[in-house]
């Protein structure tokens, strides 16, 4: 890998230093399972300052805050899965976390980094927009905390990118483009606020194994029917597929208030499969397969949380 | 760019001047000789290269230099003499677990880790713990039988009252 320098911090303010110094020519080091692949393919980081934040102890660990569960960025996804607080209390998130690569890469893979990198197949995105939680992020100016999805931004030329390989990214630098970071800003932690008990949720992976490989299309989904048995929220997001990560309200809001119905799941599911195949002028094998899971699997997750099968 | 990093190594302290940024599999192999960890595809997904950093297992072709500094590093040469790996290496021979042996450090290592977890694991655990090791001979599933069958020695081996941590 070609850069400039490779600066070891061990605390936030020396961290905000050197960012501050080196500003949009700074590449944090995190976890590095992103970084290190995409440094093979192309020299992103040649003139680049790679400030390395995997010591900085106030970036880890999992704790209950006024209800809340607050996970320092530097949290490995290994680490999320052996936390029992995450388990009970924010699960979709748990199951999303199971579905990444395998052993090896959750040991050291960070939930900060998977919000930084920003993919498009990221699995913690998804899950993270569902249970709405926030981001708390360093800068010059000091901490602001964002909604996870004043974060991302949609990025149609992903869409581009085929099965999404890490190695092929276009965006060595994510920041900025994918997300709303500012250069010389880290993420520090992400706030969850725990999933309400009468809310069920499923996270769905669709790939080319059962495991070890990139999302070809994923889906977090969480429902709450009211005492009635009427659809009282819905918080739908899908990865891998869309452009847009966030959640999909346009389609989800006009389901309120109804009683839950296998059609009305598959209408509101093709939906969001027409959305999938109209971001693109052609539409190729890939994008077909993507909307015609989102509709087949999508209805059937619905259906299943609704206890209609 | 070099920068001095010091680790432990298979229970060696190690103090060397390198690419800080480089590739911990390059350092492993190249510069300390231990040929042990192989490369299979260089970005994380098969496992040859999966070495064990503070009790955890790594994919060496992804993590910096930089990363190990402090840490307690072991590779598949680390394990030998060891009880339990002894165990494990046995079951795997005796279950036709190696074929051309390439994948079989990072199997090894990986296995190792997860009976330390998981003493009685279920097949689903097992395919689990094994799921960042891919094999292209074996077909698995005697790589299975072996883990199950060293998992089972390893329980029936120490008494119940001699039972480590």
């Amino acid at each position: 890998m070609k850069y400039q320098d490779y600066i070891t911090v061990s605390s936030l303010q020396e961290a905000l230093e050197q960012l501050g110094k080196y500003g949009k020519d700074a590449v944090i080091v995190a976890g590095a399972t992103d970084l290190a692949v995409k440094a093979r393919t192309k020299d992103w980081y040649e003139s680049k300052y790679l400030v390395d934040i995997s010591r900085i102890q106030e970036l880890k660990g999992i704790q209950e805050e006024q209800g809340k569960i607050i996970v320092g960025a530097m949290t490995t996804i290994s680490e999320l899965l052996h936390s029992e607080l995450l388990q009970k209390e924010a699960g979709i998130l748990y199951q999303a976390c199971g579905n990444i690569a395998g052993p090896q890469i959750r040991n050291q893979a960070t939930i900060g980094g998977n919000l930084a990198n920003s993919c498009l197949a990221a699995d913690t995105i998804p899950a993270l927009c569902v249970l709405g939680v926030t981001v708390r992020i360093m800068g010059q100016s000091g901490t602001r905390e964002i909604p996870a999805e004043e974060l991302l931004k949609a990025c149609p030329p992903c869409l581009r990118h085929e099965e999404m390989s890490v190695g092929g990214c276009f965006y060595g630098m994510p920041a900025g483009k994918k997300n709303t970071l500012k250069p010389e800003e880290v993420i520090t932690q992400v706030v969850i606020p725990p999933m309400e008990q009468d809310y069920r949720y499923s996270f769905q992976k669709i790939g080319r194994k059962k495991s070890g490989c990139m999302s070809r299309f994923t889906l977090a989904a969480a429902m709450k029917l009211s005492k009635d048995q009427k659809i009282e929220d819905l918080r739908i997001s899908i990865g891998a597929a869309l452009a847009d990560v966030r959640l999909q309200q346009e389609v989800t809001e006009p389901l309120k208030g109804h009683k839950p119905d296998r059609e009305l799941f598959h209408t509101c599911m093709a939906q969001l499969g027409e959305k999938i195949r109209s971001q693109v002028r052609k539409v190729d094998e890939n994008i077909e397969y993507k909307a015609t899971v989102c509709e087949r699997l999508g209805t059937r997750t619905l259906s299943e949380l609704a206890f209609l099968e | 760019m070099k920068k001095v990093i010091q680790f432990i190594l298979n229970n060696q302290a190690v103090c060397i001047e390198t690419d800080p940024a480089g590739r911990l599999l390059d350092t492993i192999r190249d510069l300390l000789g231990y040929k042990g960890t192989k490369e299979g595809c260089g970005i994380g997904e098969c496992g040859a290269c999966t070495v064990i950093m503070d009790g955890r297992t790594v994919n060496s072709c992804v993590t910096l230099n930089a990363q190990a500094e402090g840490r307690m590093l072991t590779t598949i040469e680390g394990l030998a003499g060891d009880k339990m790996a002894d165990v494990i290496k046995k079951a795997y021979v005796e279950e036709g677990a190696v074929q051309c042996g390439f994948c079989t450090p990072g199997m090894i290592l990986s296995t190792y880790v997860l009976l330390k977890e998981h003493p009685d694991p279920t097949e689903d655990e097992v395919r689990d713990g094994l799921s960042g090791n891919l094999c292209r001979c074996t077909g698995y599933t005697s790589i299975i039988r072996a883990v199950l069958r060293a998992a089972k020695e390893l329980l029936g081996e120490k008494p119940e009252n001699e039972r480590s941590e």
